[in-house]
């Protein structure tokens, strides 16, 4: 005799809570990626971090060797990490904050205008190791880098054309002109 | 009294021969009652019985309250803000009536209220989360409300995934316009941490305080923490109020609807009085409800029904009924058991421990329904009664929600006590040990034979509680039921005395087998307690008093206990892995 079908018994609808909260948080990533540089409200929480930054750092093109992971955006500026997809090399540490410590950098070539680059070394062997550091107003970037020698002079290239530095001027009439609002108060 | 009828079938026991007025039956054709002027067979009870037309809800029907469908609109309208927001234009219509709350709320900002909502936002603050969710699981464990824990993690899993997922796709930035005074990190919508302070809270709210007065407080408590949190983020301009409100949807209404449709109070009853957590609350609807059914379905008219000897009971909710006489000859004493899905899923559990402690020497399922359950005991109780075992005289069961709760009702041995409360007699004994030649005789193994299950009324033997008994089982679990018994009687006596009025009814072969077969984990645990209670070693006694006998394998290795045990394992070692990668997903590490 076939059983009358009745309602869900409450034990098949655990089981039905439960397995749709695992398929529905399956396809579900908690990883945040780091905005690239195109202006929005995404590039907009990063500039917020830095209030009075003239710029904001952003992904302007990742390449297949590289991915971003661990983005956080905060009262207290942003930080992430850009994984090089080679062995040997280990993740970029990128911070972008109101301040940084420039001690015992050379000056190298500026990354935008207005922008002050300068890069300290903390050894050429057997690692590259060290830091590059983009000072402007209202804020700065820093990249702690650590690589194996060789790929070091491709990887320190990427580095420079994964991430952008976007003008904050620019930003706040993109922002203005998309959703009617002032980026900085 | 109500009269039993021996031409009617079982079903039929409860019979009523008042002839009904003539007018009662003009002005109630609806219930059942016959126009034509047929006197009724079937009729007890100011209403009596009559089949639930098509249609008609059941006595007790499963019910959404009005704040369930609030919660589930306000749900909507998240999900309708979430698809706004993922449009330019919508983003900018929202942001713009969002940015004018906020304008009008900064402009009340002062240096004293700035400091108080500063302080009031550690509210949010991730140890907080992480204390009431820690606080929450740890009660839930210490309390043993495996259902709500498992329902519980589920959401804090799902609803932690999910509100990060939300913030990153919506990737909202943070109020724009106005100056943000407090902290703050990542995306603005929706506002992660009182989602998450909500989320805790509505698990600590519904999982842990009881329906009613305490939980009514604990959802007002609730509510002045998420509102002092929420007021603060918008004070210090760190969410817009459309995240605040997308929040509260995902932290609080989507695990209240999700608690009271996975575990619902009625059927998962939240309670800290004295009594095993399987009973329910037959107050209320419920007590309404059982009331009608009995009416409807049995034609009793119950006057009153109470909770009857909880703590003997795992499985079910006994109840003692009242039921008004129909000749005026007084009230008849009945008894009743209430079957709901939270005693399935102990039965289910108690048959899976025991497969893979005894293996699966018997031929016996879980139940599938607790229609099949109570429909089982209702079987047996009449088999029982035909085989000529003193077990009370079934009356049928009635159903109270279809498929969920059913209540089955029986005979009440009034004065009835338990076996070993007093000094027993050799009738009653023999009486007790031609039960079991009796099982035996009827192929019925009773499987729980222990002290509060063997009554003795008036000098007489009465045998309750059938739920767990079989027919043609395993021999070895016959012989048990004779060891038990054995044992229980023993109890009140001495092994000396009960095996030689034993060897009346049963071979010195029998005995010597039933003690072969029996050891701590076939005696029931009251009969276990009873015996260390007792002190004296009976079993070795009643071994000693036997022919000597190789003791009867009764744990048998099968390919289904050995693939048991190790799913068992495998999902304990899964289970430890998973914890840890929950904990970490979470955000409770």
């Amino acid at each position: 005799m076939t059983p009358p079908r009745g309602p869900l018994a409450p034990h098949l609808r655990v089981a039905v809570v439960v397995v749709a909260s695992v398929l529905l948080t399956s396809c579900t990533t908690v990883a945040g990626s780091v905005p690239k540089c195109d202006p929005g409200q995404r590039l907009a929480v990063v500039a917020q971090s830095v209030p009075g930054a003239s710029y904001v750092p952003c992904i302007q093109e990742l390449s297949e060797e590289w991915s971003s992971r661990s983005f956080h955006a905060g009262r207290d500026g942003t930080r992430f990490t850009l994984v090089p997809n080679r062995p040997g090399a280990r993740p970029v540490r990128v911070v972008f904050a109101s301040a940084c410590d420039v001690t015992g950098g050379v000056a190298t070539t500026p990354r935008a205008e207005g922008v002050r680059t300068s890069i300290r070394l903390e050894a050429v062997s057997p690692r590259y190791t060290g830091t590059l550091t983009d000072v402007f107003a209202g804020g700065c970037v820093t990249y702690r880098f650590d690589f194996a020698r060789g790929p070091h002079i491709a990887l320190m290239e990427q580095l420079g054309t994964t991430i952008g530095l976007f003008p904050r001027r620019e930003l706040g009439l993109e922002i203005h002109d998309q959703y009617g609002v002032d980026l900085d108060p | 009294m109500p009269t039993i009828r021996p031409d009617l079938p079982d079903g039929a026991a409860v019979v009523m021969d008042r002839p009904v007025p003539e007018a009662e039956e003009a002005t109630e054709p609806a219930r059942g009652r016959p126009v034509g002027g047929i006197a009724p067979v079937l009729s007890a009870s100011p209403v009596g019985r009559r089949r639930r037309p098509s249609g008609e809800p059941p006595p007790l029907p499963r019910h959404i309250d009005r704040s369930t469908k609030a919660y589930v609109a306000l749900l909507g309208a998240g999900l309708m803000l979430w698809g706004a927001l993922s449009v330019q234009p919508g983003v900018a219509g929202i942001t713009a009536v969002d940015l004018g709350l906020l304008e009008l709320v900064s402009q009340l900002r002062t240096d004293v209220l700035i400091s108080a909502m500063l302080t009031a936002q550690a509210l949010g603050s991730q140890w907080t989360i992480r204390l009431v969710a820690w606080a929450t699981i740890a009660l839930l464990l210490a309390f043993r409300r495996f259902q709500h824990l498992a329902v519980y993690l589920t959401l804090v899993l799902a609803g932690t995934l999910l509100m990060s997922a939300a913030n990153l796709a919506v990737g909202r930035m943070r109020p724009a316009g106005v100056e943000i005074l407090g902290r703050w990190s990542g995306y603005s919508h929706p506002s992660q941490r009182l989602g998450l302070l909500a989320l805790a809270l509505a698990g600590a709210t519904y999982t842990l305080l009881p329906a009613g007065t305490w939980r009514r407080r604990g959802v007002l408590a609730s509510a002045a923490v998420l509102a002092v949190l929420a007021a603060a983020n918008l004070y210090l301009g760190v969410d817009h109020p459309t995240d605040v409100f997308s929040a509260l949807a995902l932290g609080w209404a989507l695990p209240v609807v999700c608690f009271r449709l996975a575990v619902p109070e009625e059927v998962f009853p939240v309670a800290y009085r004295q009594g095993r957590r399987a009973h329910l609350d037959v107050g209320g609807r419920r007590g309404q409800a059982i009331r009608q059914a009995l009416d409807y379905q049995l034609g009793l008219d119950v006057v009153a029904l109470e909770p009857f000897a909880l703590e003997g009971s795992a499985g079910s909710t006994p109840l003692r009924l009242r039921a008004r006489g129909h000749d005026g000859s007084g009230d008849t004493v009945l008894f009743g058991k209430l079957y709901a899905t939270n005693h399935l899923r102990s039965d289910r559990w108690y048959k899976l421990g025991r497969t893979i402690l005894y293996g699966r020497l018997e031929d016996e399922k879980p139940f599938s329904s607790v229609r099949r359950l109570v429909e089982y005991e209702d079987h047996m109780l009449r088999l029982l009664r035909d085989a000529g075992l003193p077990t009370p005289t079934p009356y049928g069961f009635v159903e109270i929600t279809p498929e969920r709760e059913y209540l089955i009702v029986t005979e009440f041995f009034e004065g009835a006590e338990e076996m070993g409360n007093a000094p027993l007699g050799d009738a009653v004994i023999d009486e007790a040990l031609q039960v079991v030649r009796r099982l035996w005789d009827a192929g019925v193994a009773h499987r729980d034979i222990k002290p509060s299950n063997v009554l003795v009324q008036d000098g007489h033997v009465r045998l309750i509680d059938v739920a767990f008994a079989t027919v043609r089982p395993t021999p070895w679990r016959q012989a048990v039921d004779l060891a038990n018994m054995m044992l229980t009687l023993a109890l009140s006596s001495t092994p000396e005395r009960v095996y030689e009025r034993a060897l009346r009814y049963f071979a010195p072969e029998d005995i010597a087998e039933a003690f072969a077969a029996s050891r701590g984990i076939t005696i029931p645990t009251q009969l276990r307690a009873r015996l260390r209670q007792d002190g004296r070693d009976l079993a070795q006694a009643f071994c000693a008093l036997a022919p000597e006998r190789e003791p009867v394998p009764i744990q048998l290795w099968s390919v289904r206990r050995v693939g048991l045990s190790l799913a068992v394992l495998a999902l304990s070692a899964l289970g430890v892995l998973l914890v840890v990668t929950y904990l970490d997903v979470a955000g409770l590490m």
